[in-house]
């Protein structure tokens, strides 16, 4: 090989090692700038993840003021017609007396002014109750009352009431309902003003005509369905107008307000509450002919739906569909299956809260006692032994907190279940102190009763603990038995098998790390054996758990509380948690028992 | 001539009430709230009380309740009145133990009949 031939291969060589090295180069940039695009990508997906969880809390954040706006303006509305009554009451009263007075001293100038004050004041009297009923249903807090009535009888004192009203127009009124139509079972202030909205409307667009009251009962399966038919050969309605009947405010049209006057909330009331008596509405029209709305309603409260026994938030979203659903849960906590009456005691200091605490428990069947301050609260609670009490925090003297802590301290009151119910956010103090729930003002009505569902007493007796550590098993057993649950301990696995041979608890305590036979093992044999297989474990544990120990834990206990945070708040709460699920009997102990822990 | 005991906080409510009943023939006592409403009904002994039912000191329903507890004025006939038309109330004023409930503003002749209705002995 020649110089020259080295030349040209070493050339050749230097060229290769070049187109090499920018070729390493060209790669190296590229897989910078793909890594670059690749953390810019990461970085974006994170930043939309978490701006779709902002989004998200934000969404939730809104909902949640959505709904307690929703309710502060139904119960705003709710105080705002009480105070709107009261210088009415006035009002009317004495323009009342004014004209009996001045009749009886004969100035009969005055006659027809008087009444007109009279007359106008009782309208506006109506308005008021209207749109108080009309927020009470909105709010979830219209309560349904079940009483036996005469059927023609209640048919007849309306159409009485109604009569004046009635020949104001020149207009016929036919009543057919005979007594042979016997007895109904419904909340008779409902169905009178339903029945009374629908004659007066008859009345008022009527004139020298013929209204016609119909009631009849048709024989059916499971209850016979009563209706109620008014008739009128009045103007009529038009069809275009029909549907917007039963909505709130709407009337046919403007210029019907001015001439007959009226809120337009008669018919959008009378639907509601046909529906929370589980019954409906319909009407037939012709213009220039007449009108007829019927009334169907069940001759006895039926239980439709128990499912539907929880009012949903869907209050301030819907509030046709929640009218109907208010109305089965009344029924069905009402009638004749309804519990026994039993005291709640309310203690709070502000009127208005105990007001409304009152009545959402009363219409729910509890009887309620009240108390303004803490030490009225506790001389009652004594007394009357109730079967909870809501608390409030913030009072004069005796603050809740101290009442809480007294009722704790009484061995006679501390398994009184206690509901806190406070506008402080302070749920830990609560279930450190002992109380069985914490509810944040404003607290509306289905939580307050979820609240005291969970509440009834602890149907556990006898609890096993197993755990191996002597001052941990101490300290359980002296939490357990401070709260009236006796106990017995083993201190591992096998020991617990020996005393569940004699004696089956209603509750297992289980540390995972035990000598002998360890708490997995110990949940293996009690799966294994059908005696044991319904009783409900709570695990106890310092340890740090594999997801998959997770998983099978939460399929085979009740709960895990980590022992760094076990306070007596916590056990306590788990132990009423799985009571109130036990009494409820919603479910059966194997139910309960592969429930997933954080129940 | 029957004696009415009207138990009412409401200056005006009271003094209404107080007048119309007087026109209708009937002796009027009143109390301004609850507490001083159980003392009168016990020594006064009137033949029917006219309770409202939100009274400062204690409220018409505890008064209804010690009025009924009391041996001693236990047959007096109550009537709730109340500015709440609330079915719940007139169920828990029943409950507490009076006779018959009506709303203020009060119909007075359907008052009057209740009235009537409850002194008539039967």
């Amino acid at each position: 090989m020649s110089d020259g031939d080295l030349d040209v291969l070493q050339r050749a060589l230097e060229r290769e090692r070049k187109a090499r090295r920018a070729a390493e180069d060209l790669l190296e940039k590229k897989s910078q700038e793909l890594y670059i695009a690749n953390s810019e990508l990461r970085a974006w997906s994170n930043r939309l993840e978490q701006l779709v969880a902002e989004r998200t809390h934000e969404m939730e954040v809104a909902r949640d003021q959505a709904i307690s706006a929703s309710q502060a303006k139904s119960q705003f509305l709710a105080n705002m017609s009480h105070e709107l009554r009261t210088p009415l009451n006035a009002i009317i009263g004495y323009s009342e007396i004014l004209l009996e007075e001045t009749s009886d001293a004969g100035h009969p100038q005055y006659h027809a002014d008087l009444q007109r004050i009279v007359a106008s004041g009782r309208h506006l009297l109506m308005l008021i109750s209207d749109i108080l009923d009309l927020s009470k249903i909105e709010a979830g807090q219209m309560a349904v009352f079940y009483e036996d009535i005469d059927i023609s009888m209640m048919v007849h004192e309306v159409v009485e009431t109604l009569r004046p009203v009635i020949e104001k127009n020149r207009n016929r009124i036919d009543v057919q309902a005979a007594p042979s139509l016997g007895s109904m079972r419904v909340d008779i202030t409902k169905l009178r003003q339903s029945i009374f909205n629908l004659l007066s409307n008859a009345a008022k667009f009527t004139e020298n005509g013929r209204i016609t009251v119909t009631a009849q009962r048709a024989v059916g399966q499971p209850v016979d369905t009563i209706s109620f038919a008014v008739q009128d050969s009045g103007i009529g309605i038009k069809p275009e107008h029909m549907r917007e009947l039963f909505v709130p405010f709407k009337q046919a049209d403007a210029s019907t307000s001015r001439k007959y006057g009226g809120t337009g909330l008669g018919l959008a009331l009378t639907a509601r509450f046909c529906r929370m008596l589980g019954g409906d509405i319909s009407v037939d029209s012709q213009i220039g002919v007449g009108s007829t709305f019927t009334l169907r309603l069940p001759a006895q409260p039926t239980d439709r739906d128990p499912e539907s026994a929880h009012p949903s938030l869907a209050v301030a979203q819907d509030g046709e569909k929640d009218a109907a659903q208010v109305g089965t849960t009344k029924s069905s906590a009402l009638d004749g299956r309804s519990r026994d009456r039993e005291a709640v005691l309310v203690i709070d200091d502000d009127p208005m809260a105990r007001d409304m605490l009152s009545r959402m428990l009363s219409s729910e069947g509890y009887e309620v006692i009240t108390a303004d301050d803490g030490e009225e609260a506790l001389r009652l609670a004594r007394d009357r032994r109730p079967l909870a009490i809501t608390l409030d925090v913030l009072m004069p003297k005796l603050d809740g907190w101290a009442v809480l802590a007294q009722l704790q301290a009484d061995r006679d009151l501390r398994d009184i279940p206690v509901v806190v119910v406070s506008i402080l956010s302070e749920r830990k103090k609560g279930a450190a102190l002992g109380a069985t729930a914490y509810l944040q003002k404003p607290v509306q009505r289905e939580q307050l009763l979820g609240a005291l569902l969970t509440q009834r007493t602890p149907s556990i007796h006898h609890v096993l603990v197993v755990e191996d550590d002597p001052d941990c098993q101490q300290l359980l057993r002296r939490m357990l038995e401070e709260h009236g649950h006796p106990s017995r301990c083993a201190k591992n696995g096998r020991e617990a098998l020996s005393l569940l041979a004699q004696q089956i608890p209603d509750l297992i305590l289980l540390d995972l790390m035990m000598p002998e036979l360890d708490g997995f093992s110990l949940l293996d044999a009690l799966k294994a054996d059908p005696r044991w297989r319904s009783i409900p474990v709570i695990v106890v544990t310092a340890r740090d758990l594999s997801e998959d120990e997770r998983r099978r834990l939460s399929q085979d206990t009740e709960q895990l509380l980590p022992k760094g945070a076990l306070g007596r708040g916590e056990l306590l709460m788990a132990l009423r948690r799985l009571s109130s699920k036990r009494s409820t009997g919603g479910a059966s102990n194997s139910d309960v028992n592969r429930r997933p822990g954080k129940a | 001539m029957a004696r009415i005991l009207i138990v009412e906080d409401n200056p005006m409510n009271l003094d209404m009430l107080s007048r119309r009943l007087l026109r209708a023939g009937y002796q009027i006592v009143s109390a301004e709230n609850g507490l001083l409403g159980v003392e009168a009904a016990r020594r006064e002994q009137p033949d029917l009380v006219l309770m409202d039912l939100s009274l400062p000191e204690i409220d018409g329903w505890e008064a209804t309740r010690r009025i009924k507890a009391d041996p001693a004025c236990r047959h007096i006939p109550i009537v709730a009145l109340t500015a709440h038309a609330l079915t719940s109330d007139r169920e828990s004023a029943l409950a507490a133990g009076c006779s018959d409930f009506d709303t203020k503003p009060v119909e007075m002749a359907r008052l009057l009949t209740k009235i009537k209705t409850l002194l008539t002995p039967r």
